[in-house]
């Protein structure tokens, strides 16, 4: 693994590199407690006992195979209640740089922020935030499947999976972080409005008819629209616009 | 705004317990009030009087939900409130096997992360910003929350 990211001003400047840890989320979590992480700091395993996906859903790979790291963001320019452009911007940036990977393929978000690689995830993001008045430490937990070609969880792929050759895992994270840095550097200095465009370019779905699921059990057909201000997934049932949060929906088919 | 609309409107600030809500955009203006003494099992949808103005633009009702919270009734007296600076899903514990970060009782000081609020898979600690003893937790686990909306009430110190 490299120890510099010499492409990069911010991110990735400091790196801890964990054979093993339980989510490398908690591992930020505490150097921010010590007071000894910065903006950009990123931490690396090559394993992850507890990784966290969605409250109580977990993020498996196998050793030294995939890529798990986390960064530290400190977007203190955004209010809590824009802070899902931070979403949008680590999407989009992960879209980017898996798409470079992948020339040949299609590389989609799908909503909130998950990455698909012809219609299937590779990629999953988790961004855990503290807030007092302000958002005062925002931590991106990125898990993408690489190497691990074997075993992968019921509808996930890899880099390797899909092309069929081995990927080197420092470079990859170089290319992430690269897109990452670029965008996150975007969204502070000249906003959201085109990191928006490109996430609404690259949405999974979106202007196609699909099945859904609501969070009553109800199977509904639906076209989503996009996005609306405050992050939520909007969607056009006959001709009603109807919003929903992550919980309250399923994709289905 | 749409029939439907309006419809939705009424069954989410029935839901908010409010006695009066106004809302006034460029686009329209609704005025909903809840007749007083009224329980909430007698028939919500049919109890508020409505008067709305033509639209032009439809709105959702996602966004007339933040006007609404921020009507919410004042704290009770002495003490400070704290709300929710986001909407989303309010969670009074890190994770699901772990317990509550407070409970009625406990002190909190500014720092202390009093709850997680998640929106769109972004997961927020909020932390207090104020000292003093929780008295009242207002939500519940799970529960959706709007921008605004009393969290909790805070007894100074």
């Amino acid at each position: 693994m490299h120890k510099y990211f010499a492409k990069t001003r911010i991110l990735g400047k400091k790196l801890h590199y964990l054979t093993q840890c339980h989510s490398t989320n908690e591992e930020m979590m505490s150097l921010i407690e010590n007071g000894v992480a910065d903006e950009g700091h990123l931490i690396v395993a090559g394993y992850q006992t507890g990784g966290k996906g969605q409250r109580g859903s977990s993020w498996e790979s196998a050793p030294d195979q995939n890529l798990l790291f986390s960064i530290l963001l400190k977007p203190n320019f955004l209010t809590p209640q824009r802070l899902h452009v931070l979403n949008v911007a680590v999407a989009v940036a992960l879209n980017r740089a898996v798409n470079k990977l992948l020339p040949a393929h299609q590389v989609e978000v799908k909503w909130p922020n998950d990455i698909y690689v012809d219609g299937i995830k590779v990629a999953g993001v988790l961004i855990e935030s503290s807030i007092s008045n302000q958002v005062d430490e925002a931590i991106v937990g990125i898990g993408l499947n690489v190497n691990q070609a074997d075993q992968l969880p019921h509808g996930a792929c890899s880099l390797k999976s899909v092309v069929g050759k081995d990927f080197d895992l420092g470079e990859v994270l170089q290319v992430i972080l690269e897109h990452l840095e670029e965008a996150y550097l975007e969204l502070k200095e000249s906003g959201s409005k085109r990191l928006l465009y490109d996430y609404h370019q690259v949405m999974h779905w979106r202007g196609e008819i699909h099945e859904y699921e609501d969070k009553y059990g109800g199977v509904f057909t639906g076209e989503i629209i996009g996005i609306n201000d405050q992050g939520q997934l909007m969607m056009k049932q006959e001709d009603r616009l109807v919003s929903y949060d992550v919980k309250h929906i399923k994709f289905l088919n | 705004m749409k029939a439907k609309e309006i419809r939705d409107l009424i069954d989410f600030i029935s839901a908010t317990g409010l006695e009066e809500v106004n809302i006034e955009t460029e686009e329209f203006k609704i005025k909903v009030k809840r007749t007083p003494n009224q329980t909430a099992a007698s028939a919500p949808a049919a109890a508020p009087v409505v008067a709305a103005a033509p639209a032009p633009q439809p709105s959702t009702p996602a966004q007339a939900a933040p006007e609404a919270a921020k009507a919410a009734p004042a704290a009770d007296a002495g003490t400070i409130t704290i709300k929710s600076p986001m909407i989303g899903t309010f969670y009074d514990s890190p994770n699901p096997e772990s317990g509550a970060f407070i409970k009625v009782g406990d002190m909190v000081k500014p720092g202390d992360t009093v709850c997680i609020v998640e929106a769109m898979k972004l997961f927020n600690e909020i932390e207090s910003e104020v000292s003093g003893k929780i008295v009242k937790v207002l939500v519940e686990n799970a529960q959706p929350v709007e921008f605004d909306q009393p969290l909790f009430l805070v007894e100074p110190a």
